[in-house]
């Protein structure tokens, strides 16, 4: 061995070791079909349900799931900055059973990031209700994942979290694919939601609060709202902005509502919103929709309710 | 023992315990290694995919863990089921002998395939379509591969609901997608290569009404990309946006014979170098163009009237 490599070597070695000393965690934990939870959640040895790798890996790190198999028996609280994923070619299953939501995110300040994961419920156990929600006020990217067949929501953002979600599948979920609250932000990108009560619901129920998303590049299919903006509280804004979106067969494709207070906005442009029942629908005094004026708009069973306000090309 | 071990316990006991009250699994697993007389779990999976339909619970899962083809004949599938190949194998099904790959014909269900492949067996019996839809139930059909069979790659017949996503159907001797009398389809970022259609929406009984919607598409070669008939007091329509056909015979059909109403709405799409960009013929038909299609390299005029629809 060469000074140079022997320099280089002893130089590693202890910036790993007091990497290792100072954080006695792992930058990356993993779980596999046959591991153990009373394993360390190296490579070598790999844990077998989420939470034991959850406590192994250090905040900021990464969980691997090796091979297809399902990680979890309850709901999953994440605690800290990680990113979880299957590793391409496996499916990383997780399931929402026994009352409660296959994810949970209560904490504040967190970045968190699920990729090629699938998150369905558990066929003959009591039933779960959410894929996964999050409550702190903490970034969430979803990607290349699967959420489906579940009870109540797919992914539900109430607070001052921000969603981002891409190339994703939802589909059969009890109530919307996408709900964000109060605060909350999404940004849903070349997705589908299919079969579901609803697609995108953006909901404020607190005053002075706003709430927006945007949605291209999807499609909705199947369901009963499409994208649907509500507020109603003072001073309160729901903002849904619909881009490059194919909604099919929805019976309020773009559906904005307010109580007595609040604004309600959704804008729409270069979509298509075809086969549903009403193409759009106002409702309370807040109510908007803004159209670019280049959507595609063709068998609708019923006329519109409520009148669009052009959004001028710029 | 340990608070972790007793914990480990616990789930394991709940797991037993859903599966006991059951008595089916909520996934149940294949491989090219298993045995239909085994229970279809990981550790014992089976072989063929009717097994493992029998042994899953309703609205459960069947994996399958390796490159294989994993049927002898026409799959019934009874119950609400995801079946999918995990990423990185091929899980093919094939028709043969006269029958579908896959048939659905019961209502109410709920049946998703993702990422399968299906297509024949070569040099033996025939087989017919890819996937027939008969019930009216709700087909996903994500990532997949329907090729070279003689009928359609996926045929509705009555009220069922098929989405399909990012799949490519190719070289079938009929439709890429049919839908009849009543069907409703929703058909995104997939590809129809060298079908003799791409998507047929007839309509020929009183009062149904059957829809389909292609978005982010493309449709390339055989006779007709999307054709659209309706000859009874009915409705049949489909909507094509953001979609490119090309090379076929007719690139968008619209006709009746007198009865009913076929619509055909087009906006944001590539139609190009096909022998006839559109066709539409009879009381009833009428093609309608957002405007802002591209439309070149046509060998012929459009035979018939389009009409503008306007942006909204």
């Amino acid at each position: 061995m060469t000074i140079r490599a022997l320099a280089l070597h002893a130089a590693a070695s202890t910036l790993l070791a007091l990497s290792g000393a100072v954080h006695a965690q792992l930058f990356r934990a993993y779980v596999a079909s046959d591991g153990s939870d009373v394993n360390p959640c190296t490579l070598a040895q790999p844990c077998r349900l989420l939470p034991a790798a959850l406590a192994a890996v250090a905040s900021g790190g990464e969980i691997w799931m090796l091979d297809s198999a399902n990680y979890n028996t309850g709901p999953v609280a994440i605690g800290k900055s990680v990113s979880i994923l299957a590793i391409a070619g496996a499916v990383g299953s997780l399931v929402a059973l026994n009352g409660g939501p296959a994810v949970t995110i209560p904490t504040s300040g967190l970045k968190v990031a699920l990729r090629n994961i699938a998150i369905g419920p558990m066929a003959g156990a009591a039933p779960g209700t959410s894929g996964v929600v999050m409550t702190g006020a903490s970034q969430l990217e979803i990607e290349d994942c699967v959420i489906a067949n579940l009870p109540s929501v797919g992914v539900y953002v109430v607070g001052t979290g921000m969603l981002k979600m891409s190339d994703c599948t939802l589909r059969n979920i009890g109530t919307y694919g996408v709900w964000v609250q109060d605060g909350a932000r999404a940004v849903v990108a070349s997705t589908r939601i299919h079969d579901s009560q609803g697609g995108l619901l953006v909901m404020t129920l607190s005053g002075s609060v706003l709430t927006e998303a945007t949605l291209s590049g999807g499609v909705i299919s199947g369901c009963d709202g499409g994208v649907k903006t509500y507020a109603d509280a003072l001073s309160s804004i729901s903002r849904a902005s619909v881009k490059r979106t194919t909604i099919d067969n929805v019976s309020y494709p773009i559906d904005s509502e307010t109580g007595t207070d609040g604004t309600a906005e959704i804008d729409v442009g270069g979509s298509a919103i075809v086969s549903g029942y009403y193409p759009w629908h106002l409702s309370g005094p807040g109510a908007k929709v803004f159209s670019l004026g280049d959507n595609q708009i063709s068998g609708n069973v019923a006329p519109p309710v409520g009148a669009t306000t052009p959004l001028a090309p710029q | 023992m340990s608070a972790r071990t007793a914990a480990r316990l616990a789930a394991a006991a709940l797991l037993v315990a859903a599966c006991g009250a059951h008595a089916q699994l909520f996934r149940t697993y294949l491989t090219s290694e298993g045995n239909d007389a085994n229970p279809c779990s990981l550790q014992q999976p089976c072989r063929l995919l009717p097994a493992a339909l029998a042994a899953v619970a309703a609205g459960g899962e069947v994996w399958m863990l390796d490159s294989a083809n994993y049927n002898t004949g026409t799959v019934t599938i009874g119950k609400s089921v995801t079946v999918l190949a995990v990423p990185g194998v091929v899980g093919s099904i094939v028709a043969l002998n006269g029958g579908p790959a896959i048939l659905i014909s019961a209502n109410g269900l709920s049946v998703a395939l993702r990422n399968v492949v299906i297509g024949p067996v070569a040099g033996g019996t025939a087989g017919t379509d890819g996937v027939s839809l008969t019930g009216a139930s709700t087909l996903t059909i994500e990532k997949s591969l329907v090729a070279r069979l003689p009928g359609s790659g996926i045929n509705v017949y009555g009220t069922g609901v098929v989405r399909v996503s990012d799949t490519t159907l190719r070289g079938n001797g009929d439709d890429a997608i049919a839908l009849v009398n009543g069907g409703r389809a929703v058909i995104s970022g997939s590809r129809m290569l060298d079908n003799y259609r791409g998507v047929r929406a007839w309509s020929t009984l009183g009062s149904a009404i059957t829809t389909a919607t292609v978005t982010d598409s493309v449709i390339s070669g055989g006779d007709e990309g999307v054709q659209v008939y309706t000859n009874v007091a009915a409705t049949a329509r489909v909507s094509v946006f953001r979609t490119t056909i090309e090379r076929t015979t007719s690139a968008l059909v619209t006709y009746t014979n007198g009865s009913g109403t076929a619509e055909l709405n087009f906006g944001g799409s590539l139609i190009a170098n096909n022998n006839r960009p559109w066709y539409q013929n009879g009381a009833g038909s009428v093609l309608l163009s957002l405007g802002n299609n591209q439309v070149v390299g046509s060998a012929l005029a459009g035979d018939g009237t389009k009409t503008p629809l306007p942006a909204q």
